[in-house]
């Protein structure tokens, strides 16, 4: 018998003329998955569907062989989901809306009351279960997000741009938090933050236009990348001219000169100085100047 | 707490929610003063007065002509009436600038004007003193006799809008009916009643637009708010709480219907009087043309069972349109407009759409029209006339809107 497998098959999107997600087939067992793309790569969407939200236009979704749309509740039973788009009730305690979101997942009282104390612990809200949750900033919201998200000990924990908005000190503290809940259930991470995944996820899906580009560990996908790093001082007046020419990862402007980091196959230039492939590269390798600058942030 | 109390608490912790139940008291509060207000009564110094007092003493008043209106009772109202207009007065002016008038006419009103009906052609003020005057005691013997054939010249007269609405075998169920009621009549006091019934549509009719605004809230509010990836997301959003939400709804519409009514109703009547609950409704002159042995009591329980059954049904539809388009906005205008519609309807004369704006929801808040208007339909080659075809269609449709509404919410798709 099967045990803890959550499988895709053929699974597709269509809104109207446009493929969300295409024909992807992937299995997830235990551990921690990153699923990283760029915005507008389907990730959103492959979620949403994953978490019943959605019916897929084609494909199945099974979980230990069995139909999750079937299944209805019971699959529901067994998700925990913080979605991108992170609503509150404006007028709900912080305790409150854990212990309404319990009664929604089916928890007793005296489970829900339990079980919110030691998410409030987990998640370093018990000072804040009294404030309202309109006047949570957006950090503490997500906390409040992942709180409600881990109230029935789900097997599959879904959580999709979970450190958007966070300051670096909140992203750090989010990521070990994920750590701590990776233990014996699937956590799928969406992202387009590579660090994020990076530093958490045993199994990394690089998601584009709809399909998985690639899948792996962060190793797997490092040797599998065709280009490598290579650290290039160029004059100024040139930077633009190897932009055209090459993906450039990098550029530093120093006092005299430019220094870039370019991925390519070959050395791009005579005294090109070879660096160790990152999975930033990788990122870059596959999505190209696209990557990261749709939110402006510069993260890859 | 449990999901039904959360639901609650979402719904009244809502500040738009709690002006609309603020509003609510305030509407009730206003239209049961205004219905005590309806109600006059003048002394002999042409002083008004209004409210309770007005309806304990127009009670005195009426107390003599109170009871079967036979011929006996009809032969002392025309003495009485030829009495007062028979008497020189400093200031015969008809109407309501007659005080004197007013002040004598006032216990014996109701007869005065049944008599009016009966026998006036038109029946005005203006031309009632004269009318009173060439009335004599053995033409009253046709009191009755006058009241069915007034009804048929409504409908066999050329030039009376009767004439043009009806086809014969309608015509021929409506002269059935009146034949068919019970005579002699009973007589007496039922101002309690009659203002309860005349004033609580316009109290439905605003009651029921605020309620839309407490109703949309309750599934589109998890969009607006985007709960709804986390609400559809668990064990029992797509089931147990869409069943909750869904009662939560019906609680509502019934706790705000028959606290509204039931509190107008308890003010009116414990203020102007429960007496009358007995009397038929054609013993008011207001319902000289109703075709139905009603009694004021039964006619008051169909009012508040038929506003209740439109609350019912505009309530689901307004939950309907507002889990389909996951917006409040469009589901609060669904009451205003089901209201208006027919009034810019009515204006039109045409007997098909005569037929469609009596099968409009509006009716259920509004039976006294719908019961003074003669809509006639025929379903399985009978005749029948409109209020049970509302209410059995109305219920229905309520049910149907329910069902909708949870099949609509439970597979709502979050892209």
């Amino acid at each position: 018998m099967l045990f803890m497998e959550l499988k895709i098959t053929n699974l597709s999107k269509d809104f109207r003329k446009t493929k969300a997600v295409n024909q992807v087939s992937y299995t997830f067992h235990s551990g921690v998955y990153g699923l990283l793309g760029i915005n507008g790569a389907g990730k959103t969407t492959l979620m949403r569907m994953l978490t019943t939200l959605l019916n897929p236009t084609s494909g199945e979704i099974t979980w230990d062989g069995e139909d999750v749309f079937k299944m209805d509740k019971a699959y529901r039973k067994l998700l925990g989901y913080l979605p991108q788009d992170f609503g509150v009730y404006p007028d709900f305690s912080v305790q409150d809306y854990l212990r309404y979101i319990a009664a929604l997942k089916n928890l007793t009282p005296t489970e829900a009351k339990e079980k919110v104390q030691e998410v409030l612990l987990l998640t370093g809200m018990t000072q804040f279960k009294g404030k309202k949750m309109r006047t949570l900033s957006g950090g503490m919201k997500r906390r409040a997000g992942i709180a409600q998200a881990v109230l029935n000990d789900p097997k599959i924990l879904v959580l999709d741009e979970p450190t958007a908005g966070l300051d670096p000190s909140e992203r750090i503290r989010f990521r070990n938090l994920i750590s701590e809940l990776a233990a014996d259930r699937i956590v799928l991470l969406s992202t387009h933050i590579v660090s994020d995944v990076e530093s958490v996820a045993g199994q990394i899906i690089l998601m584009k236009e709809g399909r998985f580009v690639a899948t792996g560990t962060t190793e797997e996908l490092i040797a599998a990348c065709p280009d490598k790093g290579w650290l290039c001082n160029v004059p100024k007046d040139e930077v633009y001219a190897y932009h055209q020419k090459y993906r450039v990862a990098n550029v530093k402007t120093l006092s005299d000169h430019a220094q870039l980091r370019i991925l390519s196959q070959d050395a791009p230039m005579p005294g090109a100085v070879p660096e160790e492939t990152s999975l930033e590269d990788v990122f870059l390798s596959y999505f190209g100047e696209r990557s990261g600058g749709e939110d402006g942030n510069g993260m890859v | 707490m449990t999901l039904m109390g959360y639901e609650l608490k979402k719904m009244v912790s809502k500040r738009t929610n709690q002006i609309v139940l603020f509003l609510l008291v305030l509407l009730v509060a206003y239209t049961s003063s205004k219905t005590l207000k309806q109600v006059e009564w003048i002394d002999e110094a042409g002083n008004p007065i209004t409210g309770r007092a007005a309806a304990v003493k127009l009670r005195q008043d009426m107390e003599p002509w109170t009871g079967t209106l036979d011929q006996p009772m009809l032969e002392s109202a025309l003495v009485r009436l030829k009495e007062i207009y028979g008497t020189p007065q400093p200031d015969l002016r008809p109407g309501e600038n007659n005080w004197l008038l007013r002040h004598n006419l006032q216990g014996i009103k109701h007869v005065a004007d049944l008599i009016g009906l009966a026998y006036g052609d038109e029946y005005e003020d203006e031309t009632y003193a004269e009318m009173i005057e060439s009335l004599q005691s053995e033409d009253l013997l046709r009191f009755y006799e006058n009241k069915i054939a007034g009804h048929m010249a409504f409908l066999y007269k050329e030039g009376n809008w009767g004439y043009y609405s009806y086809t014969e075998e309608e015509k021929q169920y409506i002269m059935e009916q009146y034949r068919s009621l019970e005579t002699p009549i009973e007589v007496g006091y039922q101002e309690g009643w009659v203002q309860a019934s005349e004033q609580i549509p316009s109290l439905m009719k605003y009651c029921v637009i605020l309620l839309s605004f407490l109703l949309a809230g309750i599934f589109a509010d998890e969009f607006s708010w985007k709960t709804d990836s986390v609400y559809y997301n668990t064990y029992h959003g797509r089931t147990k709480s869409t069943v909750i939400k869904l009662l939560l709804g019906f609680i509502t519409i019934t706790l705000v219907y028959w606290l509204c009514m039931g509190c107008f109703s308890l003010v009116v009547l414990g203020n102007l009087g429960t007496d009358g609950a007995e009397l038929m409704l054609q013993s008011c002159p207001r319902y000289w043309s109703v075709r139905y042995d009603m009694t004021f009591l039964q006619y008051y329980g169909l009012i508040l069972g038929a506003g209740y059954i439109g609350f019912l049904f505009m309530g689901f539809l307004v939950m309907w349109v507002s889990a389909k388009t996951k917006s409040s906005v469009l589901a609060v205008l669904i009451p205003s407009v089901m209201l208006l519609l027919p009034m810019f309807l009515r204006e039109i004369f045409n007997p098909f759409l005569r037929k469609v704006i009596g099968l409009l929801p509006h009716w259920l808040m509004d039976i006294e029209q719908a019961i003074r208007y003669q809509y006639l339909y025929k379903v399985f080659g009978q005749v029948t006339c409109l209020v049970p075809i509302v209410l059995v269609m109305y219920s229905s449709l309520s049910i149907l809107f329910a069902l909708l509404c949870y099949w609509e919410y439970r597979h709502k798709q979050i892209a």
